[in-house]
């Protein structure tokens, strides 16, 4: 893979592991985001729903008090303080859960005037000196807003003031409580406030938007947690709570999960980075092998080349096998008819002697024995040239073949020497050569593979041209080239032919079973003799090899 | 259950901070009292009430008379009424006399032979509650004691044999303040 990309192993592995923990980190991330916001409306809103509802509960308490003491003291205003005491005791009774303990003064109105009529609790410090004023002041808001609450809070002694102005007939009641706000705090913080939120409440008037009081729990104004504000209203008391993580307090479950899903993204991670290593080990091993096949099939190739080399020395030197003993069947009955004259000649001699020591030799006795002599000198000697030009030829090719050396070569002579050995090794064929060429070419060439190349054609023609056929004609002619100053050798047959569509193959393939030799003639054409072959055929009709060879293959080299 | 968690951990902490520089020490316990005292269960065995509070204090500006100007205080479902001594023994006659359910006691008394109160409350299955941890140690069912700029709410674990429980909130209440 990194083949691909021109990139080395450990850049691929390590953008796989950035991009991985990239992922990992970017999917941990949105699954952080997905669990505050999953907090945020599950967690932190439902714990600050909880806290807001304690919160009301223990404000409305007062006010219920209020309303309820209002209603009493309506119908019945000429009760005694032991008789609304003991009413007031009386409700609170069944109550589980008391916020604040019951604080509640009652006035009548007279002309603007407030007289006291009964007062419970710490409001019963409202009828001090000191707190007439804020007495007074609640009495105006009340006035103004009639049956309504009003509040007013002294943040100083954490008290805060809750009236409320009731007409009824042709009265006038004003019902006050003091509240201790600070008790009110510590309720709420022991009893409401979650720990693991911070909280801050704000409260204010309706009607005249007048700051209350503001509770802190936690540390709210510092927090970078996410929040959430939650707003309300009770009797025309506002309040806004503002709520924040104290730190981030996930679930249990999601915060797994998002453990859960970085550890498998890091997991998958890994195992690609194993595979995409694994696919560069196997791509390193290919290659490896890759080369030693390689190196192997050059050893092959080699080998191959050796065993080419080998065949071509053991087909040339088959060629010296077939040779041998055709020149010894030349040989063998030279030598036997000199030998027989030169016995005649013997035999005739020790007559001619013994009748000359006898004296009966006559001049024209002596006149026939040398006519014979001379005759029987000359058989005896024409036999042993021709024994003689056989055992020559056939050293010549033997060297010639064994050693594949540069020489002059006659091609008419090389050409005729050769076409006397298979008209000879092929007696039972009625092969008929026509030949014509001139007696001047001359080639400068390697002689061993002209010859062998010669016999693979020539062997060709007899072997398969005229293969289930009796007879046939071989026509032989050269001729040189003048532009190239090259010999263009060409032979014919009238042989089976060879089909068009394998002359091309029979050239390349040394399988070819019916025509190997072609192929191996090529080759010796075109590496040893600098030259060229050209087959033509018709099925039936002929085949003709043309061979253009170059005249002086020295020259050829040194160019 | 909460009851044996109790009786392991043998006492619980609860501290609140003082929450604003107005208020005193004796505001801010006498409102963590108010609450702690609601948050206490009593046997039926006590009788119909109102409870009496007994309080040996120094001062007329204790928690307790804070507590005790509120006028309705409760603790579990039985009103309050409150007695204050300044010495020991009118507080011993008076208990002997009148009996008390609920004793408090100044930090400055534990020095003092407060101990057999505390073994007769304990008998008698009655609430004992002070101000130090020694007060917890000589077998006091709840101090108050003031540590840096908290209060903390120390509970000693009662009886099986006394006439008061604490509540769960009490029980299962994590630890309170900053």
């Amino acid at each position: 893979m990194a083949k691909y990309f021109n990139l080395p192993a450990w850049v691929v592995l390590l953008v796989a592991i950035s991009i991985g923990t990239f992922a990992a980190i970017s999917g941990k991330s949105l699954l952080a985001d997905k669990e505050t916001e999953i907090w945020l409306h599950q967690y932190l809103k439902n714990d600050s729903g909880k806290f807001v509802d304690v919160m009301l509960k223990a404000f409305r308490q007062p006010l219920t008090q209020i309303n309820l003491m209002a209603k009493f003291i309506s119908v019945q205003p000429t009760l005694t303080p032991e008789e609304y005491n003991a009413l007031v005791l009386a409700t609170m009774k069944d109550t589980d859960y008391q916020y604040h303990p019951i604080s509640l003064a009652a006035f009548q109105t007279t002309e603007q005037r407030l007289q006291h009529l009964w007062s419970y609790g710490i409001a019963k410090d409202l009828t001090q000196d000191q707190l007439q004023s804020t007495l007074n002041s609640l009495h105006r808001a009340a006035t103004k807003y009639v049956n309504q609450f009003v509040y007013l809070s002294d943040k100083s002694h954490d008290l805060l003031y809750v009236a409320k102005l009731v007409q009824q007939q042709n009265n006038e009641f004003l019902f006050v409580s003091q509240l201790d706000s600070a008790l009110l705090e510590t309720a709420l913080h022991l009893q409401a406030w979650p720990k693991n939120i911070d909280i801050e409440v704000r409260l204010s008037t309706s009607q005249e938007n007048i700051h209350l009081l503001s509770w802190q729990f936690g540390e709210i104004a510092n927090a970078l947690s996410p929040s959430v504000q939650l707003k309300g209203s009770l009797h025309q008391l506002d309040f806004v709570i503002d709520t924040a993580a104290n730190g981030f307090y996930p679930t249990p479950v999601s915060h797994h999960a998002s453990n859960k899903l970085f550890g498998q993204i890091i997991f998958f991670t890994l195992i690609l980075c194993l595979l995409i290593a694994l696919l560069i080990f196997k791509e390193y091993k290919t290659t490896q092998r890759d080369k030693t096949l390689v190196e192997k099939l050059e050893q092959t190739q080699d080998q191959l080349t050796q065993a080419q080399q080998n065949i071509k020395r053991t087909a040339r030197l088959a060629i010296i096998n077939d040779m041998a003993p055709i020149a010894a069947a030349e040989i063998t009955p030279a030598i036997t008819q000199s030998i027989k004259a030169i016995a005649s000649l013997e035999e005739r001699t020790v007559n001619l002697k013994a009748k000359l020591e006898g004296g009966k030799v006559t001049k024209s006795l002596v006149s026939n024995h040398l006519d014979n002599a001379l005759q029987l000198v000359r058989i005896s000697s024409s036999q042993l040239m021709s024994a003689a030009e056989s055992t020559y030829n056939l050293e010549q090719f033997a060297n010639d073949l064994a050693d594949d050396p540069v020489r002059k070569i006659n091609l008419q002579i090389h050409v005729n020497v050769i076409k006397s050995t298979f008209q000879k090794t092929f007696k039972h064929k009625k092969v008929k050569f026509i030949e014509n060429i001139p007696a001047d070419i001359e080639l400068n060439t390697h002689s061993g593979s002209l010859t062998h190349m010669l016999c693979i054609l020539f062997n060709n023609c007899i072997e398969h041209g005229f293969n289930g056929k009796t007879d046939g004609i071989i026509m032989i002619e050269a001729f040189v080239d003048r532009k190239t100053q090259n010999i263009n050798l060409r032979l014919e047959d009238n042989g089976v032919g060879i089909a068009e569509d394998k002359i091309e193959q029979v050239l390349i393939s040394e399988s070819n079973d019916a025509h190997s030799g072609l192929a191996l003639a090529s080759l010796l054409v075109q590496e040893k003799l600098a030259g060229q072959i050209q087959i033509k055929s018709k099925v039936g009709k002929f085949t003709r090899v043309t061979v253009s060879l170059t005249s002086d293959l020295s020259k050829q080299k040194r160019r | 259950m909460s009851y044996i968690v109790f009786r392991r951990l043998k006492f619980i902490l609860l501290c609140l901070p003082f929450f604003s520089q107005a208020s005193d020490i004796s505001q801010v316990e006498s409102r963590f009292l108010y609450w702690t005292l609601q948050h206490i269960n009593w046997d039926a065995s006590v009788g119909n009430g109102p409870l009496t509070f007994c309080a040996l204090t120094t001062s007329d500006y204790s928690s307790v008379h804070t507590l005790a100007n509120y006028q309705s205080v409760r603790s579990g479902q039985y009103f309050l009424e409150f007695e204050f001594f300044k010495e020991i023994e009118p507080l011993v006659n008076y208990k002997v006399e009148h009996g008390c359910h609920l004793f408090y006691f100044e930090a400055i008394f534990d020095n003092m032979n407060i101990q057999n109160i505390l073994q007769s409350a304990k008998r008698q299955g009655f609430l004992t509650i002070g101000q130090s941890e020694k007060f917890v140690q000589q077998n006091g069912n709840l101090a108050f004691i003031k540590k840096e700029n908290k209060l903390i709410l120390m509970t000693n674990a009662p009886d099986e044999e006394a006439k008061f429980k604490f509540s769960d909130i009490l029980l299962t209440h994590p630890v309170l303040g900053k």
